[in-house]
């Protein structure tokens, strides 16, 4: 989806006449690279700047002005060519987006108009005019996705009144688990342009939550999201948390919004999170990049989060409102409300700049919130459903990939209740480096009695592994749905020796050695699992209930 | 993956994250090794994902080394999957686990 919207904006850039979107305040909104190329004026310099302005005077004569007009309050459409010494033809009319109404203008050389078919000029005009209902489209979306408003978490936010859209985001969704995932992003950058990274935002926030994925997956597949579709110079300002089931422990990621501020239930600032990382969409991840700060969190505790347009906002002086300001209203037990209303008088007879996102997130009101319900509402996971999925690894595959969390990926996307990832991780891991280790690394376990031998062991895996040759191990994962719930079936083969499986089953009963606690795990956690051929095969079926 | 030490009043805490698997098990030594078997450890489990039977393995050998029966070795902030995990082994009957 966001690879359309991300086509659109790249064909706007490459047509061979102008397109200018105007507001109704009359400011420019979109100018693409033919208006540059053609008129040496950079979008920088008219963007949500009035069309009347100085520089443009030339350009739009007052004929063009007032079919903006018309365009824009009688929705009248009108094709011309400038009467004086210029050379454009334009075509205005008026489109609306979201709800929003903007005068379109499409500009062209009139010399190459003149010299081509009159059906042509129409012709390229109505496909434009397609590529922009389908970005409108495209945003609609956004408000269309499911949320759940989430009690305890109240937001306040004000779009700068050009009638433009705005650039901030909140989003909020509980996890599968019990706890909650928020974001607020500042989309860095002007016009249409930072709407249209809202989508995929909001799209990766969703769904991600939704399967259980902790906050760093998030943040790495947003970041590489925004790094595709954004165009160079914008990005993100964004904070993510993450608040586990007790609403004790809260996460926190912040890249370029201001300090958050944790209050305790004397209005006192326990806790700040300045912004510690790049903001998101400048350029790739590596792992210190996703380091979260962990915070204990008590009820009666406030989180505050907000983005720079409430402390830039301006009065009619120029004074900012400012951190301090905010702070010390905070620091005097301020509710929300105080502070809004404190902020408008500050800003009253001015122009809003910037979007203005405020929020707050009550910890008592959270830890009583019941994700269970919140839960039923948002699941859309497969039900229980046949699949099988098999896979073949050479000495090459196993030598160089780490492929348990491959796997348990791949089962996540299918099919995974979220409350068994964990035991369903621990039986394919053990299933799996029982094959690797003792099958086709042929390790013997026993070694791994002390400390020293433990060392050693892992040291052989190592060496053994990096100079793999031969062998091969066959997965099979296969599913099918039950009388309440589903089977997993694992089957694993390797390429070794096996073993007597028959007499390590009357030897494992009172097995207390460190290396007997695999065996364990699957007992209980499988439903049922059984050795063949050689010894070299196990299959085992775990059981879901849903 | 990684691990970390710090102190927590006469507490030595040794924080683990992501995956907690046998790719950690040098580490992991050499993160309670640095203090006296007497100690009074933490493990921070906050940031612990998921963790496998190797890792038991290694929770055992640093009981072993904190003095077997007689060691102090809290399991802190368990995420509930890896805590059923650790109780389906009965650990907490060998550490204790919040």
């Amino acid at each position: 989806m966001e690879q359309q919207a991300h086509l659109a904006f790249e064909i706007f850039d490459h047509t061979d006449h102008g397109i200018v979107l105007v507001d109704q305040h009359n400011h420019i909104q979109m100018w693409n690279q033919w208006m540059e190329n053609q008129t040496k004026i950079t979008r920088s310099d008219v963007i949500d700047k009035p069309i009347n302005v100085a520089i443009l005077a030339s350009l739009f004569p007052e004929e063009v002005l007032t079919a903006i007009n018309n365009a824009l309050l009688h929705g009248l459409r009108s094709s011309f060519s400038s009467n004086d010494a210029s050379l454009y033809c334009f075509d205005v009319k008026l489109l609306t987006i979201q709800e929003q109404q903007f005068c379109l203008l499409n500009i062209a050389d009139s010399t190459s108009v003149q010299n081509s078919e009159n059906n042509a000029f129409e012709q390229v005009i109505h496909q434009h005019n397609q590529e922009l209902a389908l970005t409108s489209h495209l945003l609609e979306k956004i408000s269309g996705m499911k949320k759940l408003s989430l009690p305890g978490l109240t937001i306040w936010q004000q779009e700068k009144d050009t009638g433009n859209f705005s650039g901030d985001i909140v989003l909020s969704a509980p996890r599968p688990s019990g706890g909650i995932n928020i974001l607020l992003g500042d989309f860095v950058g002007r016009g249409l342009p930072a709407a249209v990274g809202a989508l995929p935002v909001a799209e990766v926030f969703y769904g991600m939550t939704e399967k259980g994925f902790g906050l760093s997956d998030i943040i790495e597949e947003l970041n590489q999201k925004l790094l595709f579709v954004l165009p160079d110079g914008l990005f993100c300002a964004a904070c993510l948390m993450e608040l586990e089931e007790q609403g004790k422990m809260l996460a926190v990621w912040n890249g370029g919004l201001p300090d958050l501020l944790i209050l305790d239930q004397h209005a006192k600032i326990k806790e700040r999170v300045p912004s510690s990382h790049i903001p998101l969409g400048i350029h790739g991840t590596n792992k210190v990049d996703l380091d979260t700060v962990f915070i204990e969190v008590d009820a009666g505790d406030k989180v505050v989060f907000y983005t720079d347009g409430v402390i830039n906002a301006e009065n009619a002086q120029g004074e900012k409102f400012g951190s301090q300001k905010l702070e010390s209203l905070l620091l005097q037990g301020s509710d929300f409300l105080t502070i809004q209303q404190s902020l408008l008088e500050h800003t009253t007879d001015t122009n809003q700049v910037d979007d203005i996102s405020l929020a707050e997130l009550d910890i008592s009101v959270m830890q009583t919130f019941d994700a269970e319900i919140a839960t039923d509402l948002n699941q859309v996971s497969l039900p229980p459903a046949y699949w099988k999925a098999e896979f073949e690894f050479s000495a090459q595959v196993l030598r160089t990939v780490d492929l348990v969390p491959l796997l348990i990926n791949v089962l996540i996307h299918i099919q995974a209740p979220h409350e068994h990832r964990q035991r369903v991780y621990t039986v394919l891991a053990e299933i799996f480096s029982n094959a690797l280790e003792h099958g086709v690394l042929k390790l013997q376990s026993s070694l791994k009695k002390n400390a020293n031998g433990f060392a050693e062991f892992y040291a052989q895996r190592a060496q053994r592994l990096a100079e793999l040759e031969e062998g091969y191990i066959n997965i099979s994962l296969s599913h099918q749905p039950s009388n309440d719930g589903g089977i997993l079936t694992i089957r694993i083969e390797d390429s070794g020796d096996g073993f007597d499986y028959n007499q390590h089953a009357i030897d494992l009963a009172g097995n207390k050695t460190l290396c007997g606690r695999g065996e364990g795990l699957l007992n209980t956690l499988c439903k049922h699992y059984e050795y063949s051929g050689k010894g070299n095969i196990i299959t085992a079926d775990y059981h879901w209930i849903i | 993956m990684t691990i970390s030490n710090s102190t927590d009043g006469d507490k030595q805490v040794i924080s683990i994250e992501g995956r907690f698997d046998f790719s950690l098990q040098g580490d992991f030594r050499k993160a309670y090794e640095k203090s006296v078997p007497s100690s009074h450890f933490v493990l921070d489990f906050t940031a612990a994902e998921y963790i496998d039977s190797s890792a038991l393995g290694m929770l055992l050998l640093m009981r072993d080394y904190a003095g077997g029966d007689s060691a102090k070795i809290d399991i802190a902030h368990c995420r509930s999957e890896v805590k059923s995990i650790l109780e389906i082994s009965n650990f907490h009957k060998l550490f204790k686990i919040s």
